[in-house]
């Protein structure tokens, strides 16, 4: 078949690089390699090369016909976690300069899970990414007002920077208090800096927190400011060097990248900590445009993959941003799709306790190396993977297509010793049990995302993706009562896929108090009406210039203010997308503070609204957007309900409910649009396994993506 | 026909289970884990789906929250309760609470709240009083019953620590306070609602009496709002798992709970009886306060804990001193409650964290003793005063334990004491101002048998520390900071260091009308140190303010200003603040007018040391002074290390053939200053038998001999005394 390669989406996972190849008639095909943490580069070529292989194309060929290459991956954190980055000389408000090693007091037991939070002897602090050494303290003190209670003591700032290239700063990095209300002391800072820089000869990068993020909460700012400062760079060689392999294969274009707040952007980006994180954003971003194409509202993104379940909420077409999320245990005011996670994936580790025979799921994973006890690395403990090969649910001479051949006797025997004995069951009944306590797990979570936030499952439609989505998503949705349930064929490289959906789009975000009073009069709101599009003029030219920077026209741009309100007097917001691009009347006003009060009630239950206390507007957000060519969903005529023959591989027995049973096995990519296979089955994909269980029936619409329909 | 199972009533099951706890000794005579055992994967998942959803009430009603202590701090937590008043799971945050709440909805069930007062769906219920069922004034609950079908299927309860409690002095926490009537508002397990809805005439009683009710009206909708997400999760778990199944697994799970404790228990302490004493000093002579209470006084908080074969864990605290004309007193459910935060930090992390580990335990506290007031007028506004330093006796004694068992990294020798400053007057928006400054949530973590404690970053009555963000205090309080920062030295020295403290120096900023009130540890110690450990800077200039400074000066010539103490020698704050300084080691100021430009340090103290101070690892000292940890002088005197700055570098060096020998010589002093203990004995029973111990002190052992005839005998026994000593 002749096809032309247009949209190449990647996403390097902890585990697998997966890579997703879309044509000009919207036809997706799948590629996978192992992710290669020393130099992503590699899994990315290998992934690229393993999707081309199967459109009978080389990276010589296939390459030079792309057009857009996004990719989404890890580099960044690990320059993080590995501390790999630049040498960041520091100016902080004079008393803040042991804020890296204070941490707030509670970064000692960020990404510890119930049990380690209340076992307090096991909290450690993190190596700060900043010497003492290289930090300054500046005299100056800006209120919350905007105020100067001190004015900048220059002659420090003009020390320290001296002193800190003289130390051998590869970076200024510059954090103030409250500059996110004014910025004057940090511009005066910076312009000192460049003056001393001028004066040595030698330049170097400037980053101010006031520039980088102006949101209040010091701690999550200076986080925030202090990691571009120290892995922005590193980052973008890394970056850099993934698009030259690209460019040296006949890519002509721009490698761009995935952000935490659900758009992309150009890997040459000013902001490069918004990348921080974005495989999970993807799978969000992928099931919004799928969804649009099909006319659904409200879904449930669910994402299992080997360390962890992840789940997304897209309400009215929108989805929800954590303003503070933890990451590689920072605390960052970083606006992130809201994604919640939990230590859920074949991978979780499975153990019992000898003394009270509890049973312990993960939160632990065995991660790629030394993998599930199957994969025969003399592992020391099973996994759900090892389940799902001792239930016969993954076919272990099929496992990536046949490349890793699993091996069933060994995940037996050590599973037998480690859980089934000491639980006194039999192995099979154990393995199965232990699906079902993980699936549970998973159930749980997403009723707590659901009905936690208000929201009734039945509203919703849930997809499920990732490597092992499909093989557990009947069980981890039962009844849950969603509208349906959507596995689409190409669910192990969704996320890579969702990369390749989202808009170019840059996020501008900046704090500020401001009230508005209980029955407020026209003129009140007027000139409420006014600061907020003064603030809102202010991120519309900074958001112009960057993007004509990166080759677009305003015409091209779409604009969208976003206000992060609350009840005057609470600390924390909800995000309300403003009806209105500028506020022209009183009456704008009132119209945001209804959604704000619509969005409330639905979050919080109406037991907590308290209108008595008036509003307040503490975050105006600009989302400057450009639209993208993104992946057509190809449409497929229907064929009957019946798979063609070729694609039935024979029968295979499965313990399911206690007993083993003949489950029909299918290919998935011999099944077409319009077939339905019957429950019991499984359908497998050299990246997936697919289960339909007894009394469920997988249906392919027109469009590739499976509805599990009981 | 009452509302509980069965058509019993609340009153009947209470005693049911009590009876027979007493008779089988396992909660609810549950003989065998039958439904665990049956399908041990069935009983997890209901277990985790409990839980998953009372978490998850947590992480949604704390951004309701207008307080930072809730918003940025977490103190806040959700508990699941079964109809007896029993915790079947809990969230995380302020964990205190598990069991204060369950001695709530007991005593409402002993008051025969079904009856007279009518305990219905969508009733809202409050309590703060600590006699009944609370830690402090300051931590309020709501409690409401979850129905299911016609019974009472469960009580979901719900804490958070309150920014202003409307006392005689602003904030959560009054010390001008002497008895009940200055603490601040009650709330007895009151009824404030139904329908889901607050009686107005309550909330127009709240918005009347405290200072700034917008926080406390969010709180409120936190609490609520998180309860009745957990109740409509809770029915939808009931709905799938069948009710005969949950109320099953409710009993089971209780049960399991204790067995598991006790074989925790059995595990990780070795038997035997571990001693540990503490004091807390109240400083109220020449304090505005009537005669009665105007005096110093001391006390007493000997601790005992024991440990079973059987896995029983028993605390005591015979000999512990009367109660005071002072906010410094506990209760009962207090003492529980801090026992309840120890063990599930130190023992009971996993597995399965209710109530069971409640009923592992027994305890023992006087009646009459500052610990179990006999005086139901008794002011409970600072217990955690007291509290705090019993359990980090508590704390020394479990270590001990540890270390018997061979568990060295279990060992936590101790912890900073939180303290506390609190604000009132105007606010910098011209409105009536009260509440605490948080940040206090984050003080220095004790050694461990392992590694050095964490710096700033620990309070023992919420495993989730955090001192927040400065900005966001700054929104609250007329305050700029000057400073937050590492106090160097003040954890205490050992072979493992104590993690350090920290100060904010804040200078007062945006209104004319503020008043400061603060309080936290003495001049006495309690976090002692363990096995040679040093206790924590403790004495070390507390509590240090200026009044009609030269700042706005100083500050307009752009010279120096303080951002902490420093080394107290060298003391920045005395270098750079002209005016009236002041400068003491008492644990209480009373309410203080402060104005823009003046300046006070807070003092969040450090953990206690572990092990011999000249056995600590060379590179830790190397370490500590470069990040500013440590106080040089201090590297050479305690710890026998000698250190050397590099002129280039600027970094701190250990010289390694020096250090040996001044180790060495101190090794030898040591030799030639101890003195037999028979000798140490001697000298000090002259000074019992002379009485020349100070009054507050002998008032003191007045109290504990008079009001523990067991400890009296064992005093005297131990210093010889005559049989009718007295003090």
């Amino acid at each position: 078949m002749n096809r032309t390669v247009e949209i190449l989406g990647i996403d390097a996972g902890g585990t697998m690089t997966d890579t997703i190849l879309i044509d000009t008639d919207g036809d997706m095909v799948i590629g996978k390699a192992a992710t290669t943490p020393h130099d992503e580069a590699i899994g990315f070529v290998e992934s690229t090369r393993d999707a081309l292989q199967n459109w009978d194309k080389t990276l010589d060929s296939g390459v030079p016909e792309i057009k857009i290459a996004i990719y989404s991956g890890t580099a960044m954190l690990n320059t993080l976690i590995e501390r790999k980055g630049n040498r960041v000389g520091l100016l902080v408000t004079k008393g803040m300069e042991d804020y890296l090693l204070m941490e707030r007091g509670c970064q000692s037991y960020l990404g510890y899970h119930y049990a380690d939070r209340l076992h307090s002897v096991t909290h450690v602090s993190n190596p700060p990414l900043v010497s003492k050494k290289t930090i300054r303290g500046i005299g100056g003190r800006i209120d919350l007002f905007g105020q100067e209670v001190i004015p900048l003591y220059d002659h420090e700032v003009r020390q320290a920077v001296t002193s800190l290239m003289e130390d051998g700063a590869e970076s200024i990095c510059i954090c103030f208090v409250n500059s996110y209300v004014s910025p004057m002391h940090e511009q005066q800072a910076e312009t000192i800096a460049r003056e001393v820089m001028a004066e040595m000869g030698k330049e170097l990068p400037v980053y101010t927190s006031s520039n980088i993020q102006p949101v209040w909460r010091e701690a999550s700012r200076l986080n925030c400011t202090v990691i571009e400062a120290y892995a922005a760079d590193p980052s973008r060689k890394h970056l850099s060097s993934i698009e030259n392999r690209l460019r040296e294969k006949g890519f002509i274009n721009q490698l761009q990248i995935m952000t935490a707040h659900g758009g992309i952007s150009n890997i040459r980006t000013a902001q490069a900590f918004r990348s921080l994180i974005s495989g999970p954003i993807g799978g969000i971003i992928g099931s919004r445009h799928v969804g649009r194409h099909l006319g659904l509202n409200n879904i449930i993104c669910t994402d299992m993959g080997g360390t962890s379940f992840d789940v997304g909420l897209i309400t009215d077409g929108t989805f929800a941003i954590n303003p503070e999320p933890d990451l590689a245990r920072f605390r960052l005011n970083l606006p992130m799709v809201a994604v919640d996670s939990i230590g859920a994936g074949t991978g979780t580790i499975l153990k019992v306790d000898p003394i009270s025979k509890r049973i312990n799921l993960g939160p632990e994973s065995v991660g790629s190396s030394p993998g599930p006890v199957c994969y025969g690395n003399q592992a020391e403990n099973p996994s759900i993977c090892d389940c799902d090969v001792i239930t016969g649910i993954i076919n272990p001479d099929y496992y990536l297509g046949g490349a890793v051949r699993l091996e069933r006797k060994k995940a037996i025997q050590v599973f037998d010793e480690k859980v089934a004995k000491p639980l006194g069951l039999d192995p099979y009944e154990a393995a199965a049990g232990m699906i079902d306590l993980v699936e549970s797990q998973m159930r749980n979570h997403l009723y707590a995302m659901v009905l936690g936030r208000g929201f009734e499952t039945m509203e919703y439609y849930l997809f499920a993706y990732g490597g092992a989505g499909p093989m557990h998503a009947a069980n981890y949705c039962s009844g849950l009562n969603f509208r349906g349930i959507a596995v689409p064929s190409w669910a192990p490289a969704f996320s890579a896929y969702g990369c390749t959906c989202a808009d170019y789009m840059h996020r501008y975000d900046k704090s500020l108090l401001m009230v508005i009073p209980l029955g407020a009069d026209d003129d009140t709101k007027k000139g409420i009406g006014a600061a907020l599009n003064g603030v809102l003029d202010q991120l519309k030219a900074r958001a112009m210039e960057e993007l004509s920077e990166e080759a677009f026209t305003e015409d091209q741009i779409l604009f969208q203010p976003v206000f992060r309100m609350c009840y005057t007097g609470q600390l924390d917001a909800l995000e309300v997308r403003s009806p209105h691009l500028t506020i022209q009347k009183p009456e704008d006003i009132d119209s945001i503070i209804a959604v704000f009060e619509d969005l409330y009630e639905k979050v919080y239950a109406r037991a907590a609204k308290f209108s008595d206390a008036g509003y307040q507007i503490t975050e105006v957000v600009l989302l400057a957007s450009v639209e993208t060519t993104k992946p057509r969903l190809a449409e497929h005529p229907l064929e009957e309900s019946n798979p063609s023959k070729e694609a039935f591989k024979g029968n295979r027995q499965i313990y399911w409910q206690g007993q083993w049973k003949d489950f029909g096995t299918w290919e998935m990519d011999h099944i077409l649009p319009g077939n339905v296979i019957q429950g019991p089955a499984i359908v497998e994909h050299p990246a997936t396994t697919f289960v339909v269980p007894k009394g469920y029936q997988a249906r392919m619409d027109a469009y590739r993506i499976f509805w599990l329909e009981q | 026909m009452g509302i509980g199972w069965n058509g019993k009533t609340l009153g009947q099951m209470l005693k049911e289970s009590e009876d027979l706890l007493a008779e089988t000794g396992s909660c609810y005579g549950v003989k065998t884990l039958s439904l665990k055992q049956d399908d041990p994967l069935k009983y997890e998942r209901l277990f985790a789906r409990l839980r998953g959803g009372i978490v998850a009430a947590r992480e949604t009603a704390l951004h309701i929250s207008a307080s930072p202590i809730v918003r940025e701090l977490g103190e806040l937590c959700f508990v699941l309760y079964s109809p007896e008043g029993d915790c079947i799971a809990l969230s995380t945050g302020i964990i205190v609470h598990v069991h204060t709440m369950s001695e709530a909805i007991k005593w409402m069930i002993r008051q025969n709240y079904e009856e007279d007062v009518g305990i219905k769906e969508g009733d809202i219920f409050i309590n703060n009083d600590a006699l009944v069922g609370d830690a402090h004034t300051a931590d309020v609950q709501s409690l409401i019953p979850v129905y299911y079908g016609d019974e009472l299927i469960a009580w979901i309860g719900a804490v958070t620590h309150v920014m202003e409690i409307g006392g005689v002095d602003a904030g959560g926490i009054p010390m001008s306070t002497i008895n009940r009537f200055g603490d601040g508002l009650y709330f007895t397990c009151e009824k404030v609602g139904e329908d889901d809805r607050l009686f107005r005439t309550y909330q127009i009683r709240c918005e009347r009496n405290l200072r700034g009710a917008v926080h406390w009206n969010l709180d409120e909708k936190a609490r609520i709002a998180g309860c009745h997400i957990m109740r409509e999760a809770l029915k939808g778990i009931i709905d799938e798992f069948g009710v005969d199944y949950y109320k099953s697994f409710t009993r089971e799970t209780i049960e399991e709970g204790r067995l598991l404790f006790s074989g925790r228990v059995k595990e990780r302490l070795f038997p035997g009886r571990y001693r540990a004493a503490s004091f807390y000093d109240v400083p109220q002579k020449g304090a505005p306060l009537p005669s009665i209470a105007a005096k110093d006084m001391v006390l007493h908080a000997p601790v005992e804990v024991t440990v079973k074969p059987d896995g029983m864990l028993k605390l005591g605290m015979n000999g512990a001193s009367k109660w005071t004309y002072s906010p410094a007193n506990s209760s009962l459910p207090a003492m529980q409650g801090g026992l309840w935060v120890s063990i599930t930090q130190m023992l009971a992390y996993d597995g399965k964290v209710n109530d069971g580990a409640y009923y592992a335990t027994e305890q023992e506290y006087p009646f009459g003793s500052w610990a179990n007031p006999d005086w139901p007028y008794v002011s409970l506004s600072a217990t955690w005063g007291p509290l705090m330093v019993t359990f980090n006796a508590v704390y020394r004694c479990m270590s001990r334990s540890f270390f018997a068992r061979g568990y060295l990294e279990e060992i936590l020798s101790g912890y900073g004491h939180t303290g506390m400053i609190q604000w009132g007057g105007t606010d910098q928006y011209g409105n009536p101002m009260g509440g605490i400054n948080f940040e206090l949530c984050a003080s220095g973590m004790g050694a461990r048998g392992i590694m050095d404690g964490l710096d700033s970053g620990y309070a023992m009555w919420n495993p989730e520390s955090d001192m927040g963000n400065m900005e966001i205090w700054e929104l609250v309080f007329p305050q700029v900071y000057l400073g937050r920062r590492i106090i160097p030295g003040s954890g205490g020295l050992g072979k493992y260091r104590g993690g350090n403290g920290f100060h904010s120096v804040l200078l007062m900023w945006g209104s004319n009308d503020i008043e400061l009130t603060c309080a936290g540890p003495g001049k006495v110690f309690d976090n002692c140190g363990l096995f040679g450990g040093y206790p924590s800077a403790r004495v070390c200039r507390r509590k240090i303010f200026a009044h009609n400074t030269d700042l706005a000066e100083t500050f307009k010539e752009k010279r120096p200003y303080p951002s902490f103490e420093g080394d107290p020698k060298n003391s920045e704050i005395e270098a750079f603040v002209k005016g009236d300084l002041h400068c003491d080691d008492a644990s209480i100021m009373f309410p203080t007018p402060f104005h823009p430009h003046d300046v006070f340090v807070t003092f969040w103290q450090g953990g206690p040391g572990y092990g011999d101070p000249i056995e600590r690892p060379v590179e830790l000292v190397e370490k500590d002074l470069n990040n500013g940890y440590a106080l040089p002088e201090a590297m050479e005197t305690v710890l026998g290390v000698v250190t050397e700055k590099d002129r280039e570098t600027l970094e701190w060096k250990v010289d390694s053939r020096k250090t040996e020998d001044l180790r060495n010589r101190i090794r030898e002093q040591r030799g030639q200053k101890g003195v037999p203990v028979k000798e140490w004995w001697k000298t000090e029973r002259e000074r019992i038998l002379n009485k020349t111990l100070s009054e507050p002190v002998q008032q003191m052992y007045r109290e504990s001999m008079s009001i523990s005839q067991p400890w009296a005998e064992e005093f005297r026994t131990f210093w010889e005394l005559p049989d009718d000593f007295e003090f």
